[in-house]
C-alpha cells in the first residue's frame, strides 16, 4: 500500500509544479528584478 | 589603481564592428539592453596596459547620425549626452575598406561633435584582391585623425588600434566640416542664441528627436524657428549637409584612395549578376529551397527513427522496471512520450537551421533580401520586411522584434501582423508527423512527395504573409514614407565554428524552450487523462467486462477496451467530447481537438499531446507515428489520419495563430491589445474556414 500512496503524492507534487510553471509563464506578469535606470548589464530583467 | 576610459565602437552595418569588439574584449564582455528599450547593448573590457583599461561599447550599426530607427537613435543619444556615464573619451569608427566613401559620412559627422575619433579601416586583407590602395598619411592629415588598418579575419592591426586608443589624447578633436558651411546665416543666428553650445550638436538636436544636457529641444526650436519654419526646410538643410560632406570626402579620397579595377580579381560582381538576375535569381532561390527541404527529409530519417524507437523502449523499460503505480505511469505514459514528441524533431530542425546559417554566413541571404524587395514593394512591404519573414522560419518572436529597424510605422505594423504566417520551427513537428502519415513516400523527378508537400506548406505560409500584407496595405490608413538600403556583404566561405554555434544555440533554445512547456503540459494532460469523475470512469472495468461478456475477447483486447473506455470518461475525454461538435466538420476527433487546444500555448505541443493521450493506458512498445497511424475514425471507420483530415490539419496549422508568446510580443511591440486580438481572431477564423473547406472537398 505504501508505494502507491507515495506515488500518488509524487504525482500530486509534480502536477502542482507543472501547473505552477504554466501559470507563472503565461498568466503572471514578469518580475522586474531591477528598477535601476542604469540597467542593461545583462541581469537587469529588462 | 588603473584608470578606465570609455570607448564607443560605431560604424555602418556589416563593417565587422562586432568582430573588432570581440578582438578588443575577448571573453570580457556582456550583453544587455539599453534602458527602457530592448535594443541590444554589448559592452566589454579591454586592457590597454598595466594602468589603463578601456570600457568598450559596441553600438548598433548606423549609416549616419540622422536616425531613422530606434537602434540608430541609441548612438545619437549617447554622443549628444556628455552626462551619460558611457559617454566616450574616444570613438572608434569602424569602416569597411571597400565602402570607405559611404562609411566616411558617419565618420565626419562624429568628428564634428569634437570627440576624439579614430578611424579603423577593416577588411584590409581584401585591398589587394579588390585593387585598392590607400595613402594613409594623406588620409590622416586631411581627416584630422589617426587611422588603423586592420583585418579581423586575418587578425592583423588590432595591436596598432589598441596603441592608438591608448594614446587617444594625441588624436585631434578638430571637426572635418564647420557647421556654418551648411548655411552661414542660419548657423550664425543659432550661435548667437546659444553661444556656449557646440553648433553641430545643436543642429543634431534640432533635427533629431533627442534631448541633451540641460538644453531642451523645444527651447531650441522656439529660438531657431525664425529661419526654419517647416520640416521641409530642415530636410533641405540636411540634404545640403550631406552633399557638403560628400564633397569633402570626395576631395580627400581623390588622392587618399586609388582603386585599380584591372587589378581586382572580383568574382562577386559576376556572381551577383546571376544570383540577383530578374529570372535566374528567383529560379536559383527556388532550387535552393527545394534542395533544402529534400535534404531535411533524406538526412534526418535515420536519426529520427532511432530517437523514436529509443523513447518507446525507454518508456517500456520505465514501466517494467519501476514499482507499479501512478507516478510510474506518469513517467512512462505522460512525460517520456511527451518529451519524445519534441526530441524526435531535433535532427530536422538542426538541418533547417544549418542551411539557413550557411545561406546567411555565405552572404547569399542579402541577395535574397535584395531580390525580394522588388516583390515586397508591390505588397506594401519593404525589403527590410524580408528579414523578419525569413527569420520567422525559426521563430516569430525574434522575427517580430527584428521589425524595429523598419522606419515606416505602417510597414512595420504590417510586417508584425503578417510574420506569424511564416512557417516557424514550431510548426515543423506538426507538419512532419502529419505528412509522414498522409503523404505517400513516392517521388517525382527525384523529389519526394513528402519534401514537396513540406516546401508547399512553407510557400503557403510565405504567400499568405505577402497576400495579407497586400490587403492590410489597402485597409490601413496610415501615412508613412519609406526607403530601403541593404548592405551587400562579400561572398565568403562560411566559418564552421559560426555555423556550428548558430545551429547549436538555435536548436538548444527550441528544445529547451519548448521542452519545458511540453513537459508541464504532458504532466497536466496525463493527470486529466488518467482520472475522471463518476461511475463510468471509476467502474470502467466492471462496465466493459459486462458489456463484452459474450464477445470472447482475450485479456489484451479486453484491457484495451477498458483503457479506451476510461480515457473517454476521463476529465480530458469529457472536455474533448464537449468541443468535438465544433471540430468534427474539419475531420478531427476529440483527441485531436484536445491537442489543438493545448497547442495554443505553443504549436509544437500538438505532437507531444497526442503522444501522451495515445500512450495513456497502452501497454505496447510503440512509436508515436505508429500509434497515430493506428487510430481509427470513430464514426466513419478507417484511419483517423487520412488524406482529407491530414490536409485539413496541415492547413489549419498553416494559418492558425497558435502561439501565446507571439501574441504577447505583438502586444508589447504595438503597445496595444487591439492588434494581437485582430491577429488571433482573423487567423483562427481563416484557419477554421480553410481546414473546413479542404476536408469537405477531399473527404
Amino acid at each position: 500500500m505504501e508505494t502507491p500512496f507515495i506515488q500518488k503524492v509524487l504525482v500530486a507534487v509534480t502536477l502542482v509544479l507543472a501547473l505552477g510553471y504554466l501559470v507563472s509563464k503565461y498568466f503572471l506578469p514578469k518580475n522586474k528584478k531591477n528598477t535601476n535606470k542604469d540597467c542593461g548589464n545583462g541581469s537587469c530583467g529588462c | 589603481m588603473s584608470k578606465q576610459i570609455n570607448i564607443a565602437l560605431i560604424g555602418n552595418p556589416n563593417t565587422g564592428k562586432t568582430s573588432v569588439f570581440n578582438a578588443l574584449t575577448g571573453l570580457n564582455q556582456q550583453v544587455g539592453n539599453y534602458p527602457g528599450i530592448t535594443v541590444e547593448k554589448k559592452e566589454g573590457i579591454c586592457k590597454l596596459d598595466r594602468n589603463l583599461k578601456a570600457h568598450v561599447i559596441d553600438l548598433p550599426g548606423t549609416y549616419s547620425l540622422n536616425a531613422s530607427s530606434l537602434d540608430e537613435n541609441v548612438v545619437i543619444e549617447l554622443l549628444l549626452n556628455k552626462n551619460d556615464k558611457d559617454f566616450p573619451d574616444v570613438v572608434v569608427v569602424v569602416s569597411d575598406v571597400e565602402n570607405l566613401k559611404r562609411n566616411l559620412l558617419l565618420f565626419t559627422q562624429i568628428k564634428d561633435l569634437e570627440i576624439p575619433t579614430i578611424l579603423a579601416i577593416n577588411m584590409a586583407d581584401r585591398m589587394n584582391y579588390k585593387g585598392i590602395s590607400l595613402d594613409i598619411p594623406h588620409l590622416e592629415k586631411h581627416l584630422n585623425t589617426k587611422i588603423a588598418l586592420i583585418s579581423t579575419r586575418k587578425k592583423t592591426g588590432i595591436n596598432e588600434l589598441k596603441s592608438l586608443i591608448q594614446n587617444y589624447k594625441e588624436v585631434s578633436s578638430e571637426p572635418c566640416l564647420h557647421a556654418s558651411e551648411i548655411d552661414k546665416e542660419y548657423f550664425d543666428r543659432l550661435r548667437k542664441a546659444f553661444p556656449n553650445q557646440l553648433l553641430y550638436k545643436l543642429w543634431l538636436v534640432i533635427t533629431q528627436d533627442v534631448n541633451f544636457g540641460k538644453t531642451d529641444r523645444k527651447e531650441i526650436d522656439a529660438i531657431a524657428s525664425f529661419k526654419t519654419k517647416s520640416e521641409s526646410d530642415l530636410k533641405r538643410l540636411q540634404q545640403k549637409e550631406t552633399i557638403k560632406r560628400y564633397q569633402f570626402i570626395n576631395n580627400v579620397l581623390k588622392v587618399g584612395q586609388t582603386v585599380d579595377a584591372s587589378q581586382a580579381k572580383d568574382l562577386r560582381s559576376r556572381l551577383d549578376r546571376v544570383l540577383t538576375h530578374k529570372i535566374f535569381g528567383y529560379l536559383i532561390f527556388f532550387f535552393i529551397l527545394l534542395t533544402i527541404f529534400q535534404a531535411i527529409y533524406d538526412w534526418s530519417s535515420v536519426p529520427m527513427d532511432f530517437i523514436d524507437t529509443t523513447f518507446a523502449q525507454f518508456s517500456e523499460w520505465t514501466k517494467n522496471t519501476l514499482p507499479a503505480g501512478d507516478f510510474t505511469s506518469l513517467l512512462a505514459e505522460g512525460i517520456i512520450p511527451g518529451l519524445g514528441g519534441i526530441v524526435i524533431f531535433i535532427p530536422q530542425i538542426a538541418f533547417l537551421f544549418l542551411f539557413i546559417a550557411i545561406l546567411e554566413e555565405s552572404g547569399y541571404m542579402s541577395r535574397v533580401v535584395f531580390l525580394m524587395d522588388k516583390i515586397m514593394r508591390r505588397f506594401g512591404l519593404s525589403g527590410k520586411s524580408i528579414v523578419p519573414l525569413i527569420s520567422g522560419t525559426a521563430c516569430a518572436i525574434p522575427a517580430i522584434m527584428a521589425t524595429r529597424n523598419i522606419e515606416s510605422w505602417k510597414e512595420r505594423l504590417i510586417t508584425i501582423l503578417v510574420t506569424p504566417f511564416t512557417t516557424c520551427a514550431a510548426r515543423l513537428p506538426v507538419y512532419l508527423i502529419i505528412i509522414s502519415l498522409v503523404i505517400p513516400e513516392g517521388s517525382f523527378l527525384g523529389l519526394g512527395y513528402q519534401a514537396l508537400t513540406l516546401m508547399l506548406l512553407y510557400l503557403i505560409g510565405f504567400g499568405s504573409a505577402v497576400f495579407s500584407a497586400y490587403l492590410l496595405n489597402k485597409v490601413l490608413k496610415i501615412e508613412s514614407k519609406t526607403f530601403f538600403v541593404v548592405e551587400m556583404p562579400n561572398y565568403k566561405l562560411p566559418l564552421l565554428k559560426n555555423i556550428a554555434l548558430t545551429v547549436l544555440e538555435k536548436t538548444k533554445s527550441f528544445v529547451v524552450g519548448a521542452g519545458k512547456i511540453i513537459l508541464a503540459i504532458s504532466i497536466v494532460l496525463w493527470v486529466l487523462a488518467s482520472y475522471g469523475p463518476g461511475e463510468n470512469f471509476n467502474n470502467a472495468e466492471d462496465i466493459v467486462t459486462q458489456q463484452f461478456a459474450s464477445s470472447n475477447l482475450n485479456e489484451e483486447e479486453l484491457n484495451k477496451k477498458i483503457a479506451s473506455h476510461k480515457l473517454e470518461h476521463s476529465f480530458i475525454g469529457i472536455a474533448g467530447h464537449a468541443i468535438e461538435p465544433a471540430i468534427r466538420p474539419l475531420g478531427y476527433d476529440w483527441k485531436i481537438g484536445i491537442a489543438i487546444v493545448s497547442s495554443f500555448a505553443a504549436r509544437e505541443v500538438f505532437v507531444g499531446t497526442l503522444a501522451t493521450i495515445y500512450s495513456v493506458g497502452s501497454d505496447d512498445e510503440e512509436t508515436i507515428k505508429n500509434r497515430m497511424a493506428g487510430e481509427v475514425n470513430p464514426i466513419l471507420g478507417g484511419p483517423l489520419f487520412n488524406f482529407a483530415s491530414g490536409i485539413s490539419l496541415l492547413l489549419f496549422y498553416a494559418f492558425a495563430m497558435q502561439c501565446m508568446s507571439t501574441l504577447a510580443i505583438v502586444k508589447r511591440e504595438t503597445n496595444s491589445w487591439k492588434w494581437p486580438t485582430y491577429q488571433l481572431v482573423v487567423m483562427t477564423a481563416l484557419a477554421y474556414i480553410v481546414a473546413f473547406a479542404s476536408y469537405q472537398l477531399l473527404k
